[in-house]
């Protein structure tokens, strides 16, 4: 009988061991007291690797070892192997998890967006369509370019889901995003930045977070303990994208929907006040939905008045959000429509600029105040090169 | 003394690396004069090798078997460059594409192979022209939002679009002046444009894991020289005239937009190239090119001149592996 998977490859150094082939131990009668051959044993060891890879610098986005869990090996499962050994996966491809998260944050420039709105309301098909276009090369007005993912393949079960859409009313484009209530469960979507500017040499992790609206409800309407436990995160975000159905809005519900996002609004305020830099962009989804509502897309997304029947549904909301830009926070509004059709018909409509906002507050720097040199009368060529501004 | 290098082929299923592989080994073995490419002596796999062109002298795609997909192999080459002779192994084997697809999923955990390989010199990627290729589209600004809406309020109830409603203006006041050298960045796209998706990301998991082996940080450029990237568009010929005319490095950004902004993020402008390959100068299912192949049996790699971005051709199928191991005063040599 072979030794469970989890215990290979033990070898002993004793010729006449059985152990690790499922027999006995040779010392066990030497064992005081008489116990678990497997961890008292000193003869045992775990087979060393035949050879060793070279030695690699770990970069600091990696989480510590103790967050990485370490696939079993099964090689019975992938005979096509060739390898003897072979390392752990450095990086899962994943949502990311909490401790994984808190890893990549405490490396700066790391950007967390927290994505909030109830069930429903888009937040999953936002991201999925943020992501396609960037994948497009539709990126404008971000001012950032494509660097890497440690989500990769989490980004891409998003894209599949969304390419195996066919408009039918019935089905979920993306799918509803599962609650998971173990402690380090996925919860976060990576992407890694770099500003377009090619003097520009940063790196930058942006966090978003993929919550199910369940959790957010829940976390809004009662702050207990423990509901500020499972989303302890949102303390430190440098952003926020509120997402609100915006057919739901118009609909009966609607009065219902503007109270709760009005809290969220609140919520946020709080979490977010005496920070600086800190953007708020209130998303309107489903725009093909209620499409006839809207004339045209108001030029001024500031004046409740330009968002029609919208902006009279945001009755609550509105007034939350003008005490979120009193107290420094820079908030924009903005209509989405992430999938107003299959893949191959059309465009999604404004998915990238609520994070082209929430980045750019996020990202904002204090700059040195420009020198004003005016040029004297008569200057010599090179005394007239100097730059020279009207005070 | 001779330099030891090695350049590593990768890239997805059916992406044309054994094709690349045999079209090479048989050019080099009929040692072209002036060739600055030559097979080493005798290799240690010459079965493999063998196999590899025996369908080539047929007139066929080589096909690798499922010994060749979990076996790894290399070719032994040396070359000639301002003279130093470089001698360097070719690696390719375990990276069929299902190997690339499953690496990707966590099927199989980063092998000792792996990091054996990452120490390359240089990576050719094998990317597949798509059939489906759209034609580019002409140079223009991007629709404005508000365009976007509009054009989201004409969509008819079975969710399909009203044709568009003619401007009465003239094609160049809409379209703009029309095709010409422009930024490298991605056409914008129309409201009713198709979004696509994403083929590379397979891929780019791969660069990923490979990069984290050498020790970079994302975003971390390597110093110039130390790792170039060939990014190789296979099946060029089949490729529409209008991304012919423009160059191999359009056809990147326009069309792979995902990998041109992680390769532009993560190396030196001078260290990715962007090449359209053909290692049998058409498809030999077409029994005509079939035909002319038996007789002629030659390939040719583009690439885009620096300066101008007008595509150069060469029947020189070592080109994007001696640019892999010297940059780019391989592709300043005379022809």
């Amino acid at each position: 009988m072979k030794l469970p998977l989890a215990l290979q490859p033990l070898r002993c150094v004793r010729a006449d061991c059985t152990l690790p082939q499922g027999g006995r131990c040779a010392r066990e009668a030497e064992l005081d007291p008489p116990g678990d051959p497997i961890t008292q044993c000193p003869s045992l060891a775990r087979e060393a690797l035949e050879t060793e890879a070279p030695p690699v610098k770990r970069p600091s986005v990696l989480p510590p070892a103790s967050d990485r869990s370490i696939p079993a090996q099964d090689e019975e499962a992938n005979p096509d192997t060739t390898s003897t050994g072979s390392d752990p996966e450095p990086w899962r491809g994943q949502h990311l998890s909490m401790s994984e998260a808190s890893s990549l944050l405490r490396r700066s420039p790391a950007r967390l967006l927290a994505v909030l709105g109830d069930h429903g309301a888009g937040k999953t098909c936002l991201l999925a369509s943020f992501f396609l276009q960037l994948a497009n090369g539709q990126r404008r007005p971000l001012r950032y370019r494509f660097a890497s993912s440690r989500s990769l393949q989490g980004w891409r079960d998003f894209v599949d889901r969304a390419a195996q859409w066919s408009a039918d009313s019935k089905s979920e484009i993306i799918g509803h995003t599962p609650r998971i209530d173990e402690p380090d469960a996925g919860h976060f979507l990576h992407l890694g930045l770099r500003p377009e500017d090619p003097g520009d040499n940063r790196h930058i992790d942006v966090l978003l977070t993929d919550l199910p609206g369940e959790q957010i409800a829940r976390w809004n309407l009662a702050q207990s303990a423990a509901n500020r436990e499972q989303m302890p995160y949102l303390e430190r975000a440098d952003g926020f994208v509120i997402v609100v159905d915006a057919a739901t809005l118009l609909g009966s519900s609607g009065p219902k929907l503007d109270s709760e996002t009005s809290v969220l609004v609140r919520r946020v305020l709080e979490a977010a006040k005496d920070k600086p830099h800190v953007g708020l962009a209130l998303v309107l989804s489903k725009l093909d939905r209620i499409a006839d509502h809207l004339p045209s897309l108001p030029a001024d997304r500031g004046n409740k008045e330009n968002w029609g029947p919208i902006g009279k549904r945001l009755r609550q909301t509105w007034p939350a959000l003008d005490r979120a830009r009193a107290s420094g926070i820079e908030v924009d509004t903005f209509a989405t429509s992430a999938f107003p059709s299959p893949l191959w018909q059309g465009q999604p409509v404004n998915v990238v600029e609520p994070f082209a906002h929430v980045l750019a507050c996020a990202d904002r720097r204090v700059r040195s105040p420009r020198i004003v040199t005016a040029v004297p009368e008569g200057a010599s060529y090179f005394q007239a090169m100097r730059r020279w501004e009207s005070p | 003394m001779p330099t030891r290098h090695a350049v590593t082929l990768l890239g997805g299923p059916e992406s044309g690396k054994t094709t690349y592989l045999g079209a090479l080994v048989r050019a080099l073995r009929e040692e072209p004069e002036g060739s600055r490419l030559r097979l080493s002596a005798l290799q240690e796999d010459e079965s493999t090798i063998q196999r590899l062109m025996d369908p080539l002298f047929e007139g066929a795609y080589p096909q690798r078997t499922k010994h060749d997909q979990t076996h790894a192999f290399e070719i032994a080459l040396e070359t000639v460059q301002e003279a130093e002779d470089v001698q360097f192994t070719l690696q390719a084997g375990d990276y069929a594409g299902e190997l690339v697809e499953r690496l990707f999923r966590r099927h199989n955990v980063f092998s000792r192979e792996w990091h054996t390989r990452a120490g390359s010199d240089g990576l050719l990627l094998f990317v597949r022209h798509d059939a489906l290729t759209p034609l580019p589209r002409a140079l223009r600004t991007a629709p404005t939002e508000q365009e976007r809406f509009e054009a989201l309020k004409s969509r008819r109830p079975d969710g399909t679009t009203a044709p568009p409603k003619s401007t009465g203006k003239r094609p160049q006041d809409v379209f703009g002046p029309g095709v010409h050298m422009d930024p490298l960045e991605a056409v914008p796209t129309g409201p009713r444009d198709p979004v696509k998706v994403p083929t590379t990301l397979a891929l780019i998991e791969v660069l990923q894991f490979l990069r984290h082996v050498r020790g970079l940080s994302p975003g971390e450029r390597p110093p110039l020289g130390s790792l170039r990237v060939a990014v190789l568009i296979s099946a060029w010929d089949g490729v529409k005239d209008a991304f012919r005319t423009r160059g191999p490095t359009r056809y990147l950004v326009e069309e792979l937009p995902l990998l041109h902004d992680f390769l532009w993020s993560n190396f030196r402008e001078d260290d990715i190239c962007a090449f359209g390959l053909s290692a049998t100068g058409g498809d030999l299912r077409d029994e005509a090119h079939q035909a002319r192949y038996l007789d002629d049996p030659a390939g040719f790699v583009e690439w885009s001149n620096s300066a101008t971005q007008a595509p150069v051709r060469t029947p020189d199928l070592s080109i994007p592996v001696r640019w892999a191991l010297f940059g780019e005063r391989v592709l300043m040599e005379p022809r």
